[in-house]
């Protein structure tokens, strides 16, 4: 487009716009005042336009450049700050993803859901990383036996890792903390076996034959699962417990 | 033999698809336009076609044809005709379809509508955009993602029906359909702002041309979103509706730029001004539709959504930059025939708010695609695996969207031009009084923090302005008052303000409890008490379905369920909802109970949920009500609305 279209443009356009004041006077949208100072700047704008198309050149009647420039870059820093910021609380906001994260968002899992996670990280062991998820869990949700449960029972892996390992003090503290979690979760739902296995274990290491068979008969009568009983199974629990010699 | 005949007819719809855009290409480059009805009549075939496609799918997946290879993804004679229709778009393939059908459906209303302008370059070149879109989706479907694919049945193949999530609520037949309306619709606007660029009618015409269709398109993705999270409150059983999910953030990004675009395109055709940034915002969002597409069908994300990992994606990407550099270098090329000759002649003016809920938009997309590439483009760098926190979108929103009320309030108001003083304080008061009393009501029934309460008072203040508008426009025009672009636009500021404030007051004053029954017992929760009567089950081939029975402050039952898909062995709980004008009590079970045990029972007790999908529904009607004629302007006042003189023409 050529310098005169330009300015042929823009005439038509500033012409127009000095019929639509008067539209706009009439329909109420401009009061008297802004209408006469709006008219007056047009006109003269459409003049000066004018003159220049018909070879009478003066001096542009486009802003000066220095007010449009100074605007430009108070745009440029207002959205580079905007972009820092963004960029700021994304960094805040970004974590590793893990096997069943998204990419973005998060939709607030159950906390049963979020007590299965915490377990695929235990890899069937326990480690501090299940540990602290099940905390987490249960911080939440009080209610929740399983995460009461499986949080108990690899606080006790760990307690007897300790004893194994000869630090006693290391032990008897994990081993105290494990069965404060037990209890909370037989508290939390009293008909969830696990609980009871774990406790059994537990008594049995320290000898409490009495309370393990204990533990062990409140098991038997809740049907535990399969792997329950097969967990149990493999702690010496017979000698003293006449349950298991008759059951 | 429905493979056959749905592959015959993808070939047929591929080849008028070339045929259409490549020969109406040619016609209009070389000037005989007189042979522009042979690009009609090809674009007629590829709607009968993807019509035909569609009614062969469906007849094979009525009759359960597992030879064909889609039929054996998603097909079971056990699924209810409701969610059989629905599995046509529970998987890549049949969305695909969907896609083209839909397609097909605009072209075919751009044919009719346009029937009178045969000759005329405008409306030729938008026909072959939208071919040329037609030869892409027919492409995949003939080739890398073909449903029609004839397989053999294995001698023990057990069929396993749709993902359980989608035969599990009845929204899935809507909000899927309603969604891609929304996302295909905006290829007609992107067709015509591309045919402006090509022929040089850069003027205003164009604009008036795609009006509707861009309302049309914007209020049909409105519908999808809300539905879908609505879809998502109700069936997927996590108490919320809207967790910066990357589907829900790709069905967002287009609205963003669309919303924008329904707004500055205002601002060109009554001043003449944004013309560069109008056609950025088509192209922009027709883009994102295919970057969302792209996001939920490419298989880079994880989610119910994003069912495929099937070579799709790299087509996807393909098109995107192709319509992506296409877009700039059109709008780069014709750069010195889009200069305004307008400018902004007050701040206190509609078009200056205009700008600034531009800004706004465009603020909250870079925000929204930030977030949303950024796990994929650090995993390209250098294979890091991250994820970006719901915390990120929520800060960025909350203060975006709260400035977007405040000038949802003040720039239906303002006139053009300059505002005075004395217009404002008259025009601002009765808002502004509602503003006030919607914060004082807020604090007196237990409203606090600065930003909820603010979030009220900014709702009363928008909701305030636009029924002002509203009130003078009936007094003025009666019935008519409620229809045309403004009027139906004042009816969606009406809807968003009920959304809003629903978002503020459920996010702010939400409630979350897990408790565990017995049965007979009842558990207290924030003044609402919850009894545990007992449960049921039923079961039939498709699922086992075993529900609690939840009593709620000594009246209605209610029936939180967890439900097990035999054929795909999947757990899908099932939420119970009561709804209520002041809120929603949600509850939901999260494991398969034996009828009678002791059942675990989430409550989420979330205020003014409804008002969420009223709004939802407020906001479609108003889209609906914007398309309705309105009362026509002089065209004194539209000074620009002419195309520039000059354009030169293509070829």
């Amino acid at each position: 487009m050529s310098r005169r279209d330009e300015l042929i443009e823009e005439r038509d356009f500033l012409l127009r716009s000095l019929d639509d004041l008067d539209a706009e006077l009439a329909a109420g949208d401009l009061d008297a005042e802004d209408h006469a100072a709006l008219r007056d700047d047009y006109t003269r704008r459409a003049a000066d336009v004018i003159r220049r198309l018909e070879g009478m050149a003066s001096e542009t009647t486009r802003r000066p450049m220095a007010a449009g420039g100074d605007r430009r870059w108070l745009g440029f820093v207002v959205a580079g700050v905007f972009a820092l910021g963004a960029g700021f609380l994304l960094a805040r906001s970004v974590g590793e993803r893990g096997v069943n994260d998204q990419i973005t968002g998060s939709i607030e899992p159950s906390s049963r859901t979020r007590t299965r996670d915490c377990l695929e990280l235990a890899n069937g062991t326990g480690n501090l990383e299940s540990i602290q998820c099940l905390d987490a869990v249960v911080a939440d949700d009080p209610t929740n036996a399983e995460a009461w449960s499986y949080s108990g029972w690899f606080v006790a892996l760990t307690g007897f890792s300790a004893a194994d390992a000869g630090d006693t003090t290391a032990a008897a503290e994990l081993l105290a903390s494990a069965e404060g979690r037990l209890d909370e979760a037989v508290a939390a739902d009293p008909d969830f076996p696990d609980a009871y296995a774990f406790r059994a274990v537990l008594a049995s290491r320290r000898g409490d034959h009495d309370r393990a068979c204990g533990e062990l008969s409140t098991l038997l009568d809740l049907n535990p699962p399969p792997f329950v009983l097969e967990l149990v199974s493999t702690v010496d629990l017979a000698s003293g417990c006449e349950l298991i010699a008759t059951g | 033999m429905y493979s056959i005949l749905g592959l015959a007819a993808a070939v047929v719809g591929l080849a008028a698809s070339v045929l259409g855009a490549v020969g109406g290409a040619f016609i209009l480059i070389t000037g005989r336009r007189h042979l522009l009805h042979t690009v009609r009549s090809w674009a007629w075939i590829t709607v009968g076609t993807g019509v035909a496609m569609t009614v062969v799918m469906l007849r094979a997946l009525s009759v359960r044809d597992y030879t064909v290879d889609y039929v054996q993804q998603v097909g079971s004679p056990n699924t209810p005709t409701l969610f059989n229709i629905a599995a046509l778009w529970s998987s890549l393939e049949g969305s695909l379809l969907l896609w083209i059908l839909v397609l097909g459906g605009f072209t075919g209303a751009m044919l009719v509508k346009f029937r009178d302008r045969r000759d005329d370059e405008l409306f030729g070149w938008a026909l072959v955009v939208m071919l040329g879109v037609s030869v892409f989706f027919y492409a995949l479907v003939a080739g890398p993602a073909n449903p029609f694919t004839a397989v053999t049945v294995p001698a023990d193949f057990t069929p396993r029906g749709p993902n359980p999530l989608l035969q599990n609520h009845v929204l899935v037949a809507f909000h899927p359909p309603m969604l891609y309306l929304g996302y295909v619709g905006f290829t007609v606007p992107f067709a015509f702002a591309t045919a402006a660029l090509i022929t040089g009618r850069l003027g205003e015409g164009w604009l008036l041309e795609t009006r509707r269709w861009t309302v049309v398109a914007y209020g049909f993705l409105t519908g999808g979103i809300v539905l879908g999270a609505w879809w998502s409150y109700e069936v997927l059983g996590w108490g919320g509706y809207w967790a910066w999910d990357p589907v829900e953030n790709a069905s967002l990004l287009p609205w963003l730029t669309g919303t924008a675009y329904l707004h500055s395109v205002m601002v060109q055709e009554r001043r003449g001004m944004l013309r560069v940034w109008n056609l950025a915002l088509v192209c922009a969002t027709f883009c994102l539709t295919v970057l969302g597409t792209f996001i939920t069908r490419s298989g880079v994300i994880e989610s119910v959504h994003a069912f495929s990992d099937g070579p799709i994606g790299a087509w996807f990407l393909v098109l995107f930059g192709i319509v992506t550099f296409g877009s700039i270098g059109l709008i780069a090329w014709r750069g010195d025939q889009l200069r305004s000759p307008g400018s902004i002649d007050s701040p206190w003016s509609r078009e200056a708010s205009f700008l600034a809920n531009n800004l706004l938009f465009g603020a909250m997309a870079f925000v929204v695609l930030l977030g949303t590439v950024f796990p994929l483009l650090a995993e390209l760098w250098d294979g890091s695996r991250l994820t970006i926190g719901s915390p990120y979108f929520d800060s960025m929103a909350k203060p975006l969207g709260l400035l977007m009320l405040f000038l949802m309030a003040a720039a239906p108001i303002l006139p053009w031009r300059k505002a005075s003083g004395e217009v404002l304080s008259e025009r601002l008061f009765w808002p502004a009084v509602i503003g006030v009393v919607s914060m004082a009501l807020a604090l007196v029934f237990g409203g606090r923090g600065v930003a909820p309460v603010l979030g009220f008072g900014l709702g009363g203040f928008a909701g305030g302005s636009a029924a002002r508008q509203v009130v003078l426009a009936t007094r003025r025009h009666g019935w008519r008052g409620f229809v045309g672009r403004t009027n139906g636009g004042m009816i969606v500021h009406l809807g968003v303000v009920l959304l809003a404030v629903g978002l503020v007051a459920a996010e702010s004053y939400k409630v979350d409890r897990t408790v565990r029954l017995e049965v007979g017992e009842t558990a207290s929760v924030n003044g609402h008490e919850f009894t545990y009567l007992g449960g049921g089950g039923d079961q039939n081939g498709r699922r086992v379905r075993i529900w609690a029975e939840i009593r709620i402050d000594g009246q209605d039952v209610y029936q939180p369920a967890t439900t097990l898909y035999r054929e795909q062995g999947v757990v899908v709980p099932t939420p119970s909802v009561r709804p209520g004008f002041s809120e929603d009590l949600f509850l939901v079970t999260d494991a398969v109970q034996t009828p009678g045990d002791p059942v675990r029972l989430r409550i989420v007790i979330r205020p003014m949920v409804t008002w969420i999908w009223a709004g939802g529904g407020l906001m479609f009607l108003g889209t609906l009500l914007a398309v309705f004629p309105g009362r026509r302007r002089r065209r004194g006042t539209e000074p620009t609305s002419v195309a520039i003189p000059d354009a030169a023409p293509v070829g």
